[in-house]
């Protein structure tokens, strides 16, 4: 099972801002999608992914509103600011270049 | 708005954050027991199972916290709360250490007030480097205070000097008609003293050359932060001590 705490650092940060990028999503939502994109591969924790969320609302990459869920009950919305979306492409291209380097070592002969 | 701004947002509305996450959290927890539900798992286990899945929420309650407030912020205020419990149960204890802590503290500060009076400001009189002080010295190379007569001397025909003044000290004692004696720190001063400092009264007037006649009637000078006095020769009246008592 891939928790959060076996991805690498940081990881979970870009999976979330990116999962944001497409709308505002609570947390259950991200979760679900994370799940169902990695085709259950990731399987957030919620010890993970809420102190994630926190540690995106103090960087002010996101933000946080109460709104209905689907099925009528109160769900906390968070999306993306542009300070987020400018941090997704950043990270985004930092982790391409770290498994492009992880991949050279490993196919080393 | 930075983050030190949000950080401090969420202190001061740190109940609702909390409540917040704990609300959001009951519906993470309700949805994934709502999906299992949905799967064919009955409403007791789903709810089971929900919580299964979803760790502990504890666990998560104290992370995101550590997001806001660093954790050894956290300690620091633990610590210092228990510091303050157990001070509060060893009163003897708190009681002596207050103690040595105020006397160490008191007589540094008090040698510090000495020391920067003395070194550090040095005398509060303008051009104080250009003051000296004459002493004599015995065979026994030891320091004496100049005789009046070294002084008049002195007074008299100093080059390279633009003037000399005495002082001697000279413990005094106010009392007035209906008050008991009280002892001072007097210091008796030539009448060009004050003005060769230039040191001039904040009210009333400077000695005058006529002052340091034999005869004269006596004055005195009362400095403004410490009981001392500057008188020339004599004594002063009942009246007059009373009048700089009050």
């Amino acid at each position: 099972m891939g928790d959060a705490q076996e991805l690498l650092p940081g990881t979970l940060d870009l999976l979330i801002l990116k999962a944001l990028a497409r709308g505002a999503m609570h947390g259950y939502g991200i979760a679900q999608y994370l799940k169902a994109l990695s085709e259950e591969v990731l399987q957030v924790g919620e010890s993970s992914l809420y102190p994630a969320l926190q540690r995106l609302l103090l960087n002010g990459w996101v933000t946080a509103e109460w709104g209905a869920s689907a099925n009528n009950r109160r769900a906390r919305y968070y999306t993306l600011t542009a300070a987020g979306r400018k941090q997704l492409a950043a990270e985004r291209r930092e982790f391409d270049r770290l498994i492009l380097a992880i991949r050279k070592v490993l196919n080393a002969t | 708005m930075g983050k030190a701004l949000r950080r401090l947002w969420y202190l001061l509305r740190r109940q609702r954050m909390e409540a917040d996450l704990e609300e959001e959290m009951a519906f993470h927890r309700a949805e994934t027991a709502r999906h299992l539900e949905s799967e064919g798992i009955t409403a007791g286990d789903a709810q089971l199972a929900a919580s299964r899945v979803f760790g502990s929420g504890a666990l998560a309650r104290n992370r995101a916290r550590d997001v806001w407030i660093r954790p050894w912020l956290q300690d620091l205020g633990q610590d210092t709360r228990f510091a303050c419990r157990i001070l509060r149960k060893e009163l003897a204890f708190t009681a002596a250490v207050v103690l040595v802590l105020g006397a160490g503290i008191g007589v540094n500060t008090t040698q510090f007030t000495i020391v920067d009076a003395m070194c550090i400001r040095g005398l509060p009189i303008a051009r104080a480097d250009r003051v000296v002080y004459i002493r004599t010295r015995d065979a026994h190379d030891r320091e004496h205070p100049l005789s009046y007569g070294d002084f008049e001397d002195l007074h008299g025909d100093a080059r390279g000097l633009a003037g000399a003044a005495a002082f001697t000290a000279a413990p005094t004692v106010i009392a007035g008609d209906t008050q008991a004696p009280d002892r001072v720190i007097g210091v008796r001063i030539s009448a060009n003293g004050f003005c060769l400092l230039g040191v001039r009264p904040m009210l009333g007037r400077d000695f005058i050359p006529h002052d340091d006649t034999a005869g004269a009637p006596p004055v005195a000078v009362i400095s403004y932060c410490l009981p001392v006095l500057c008188v020339l020769r004599g004594g002063l009246s009942n009246d007059q001590m009373k009048q700089f008592h009050d």
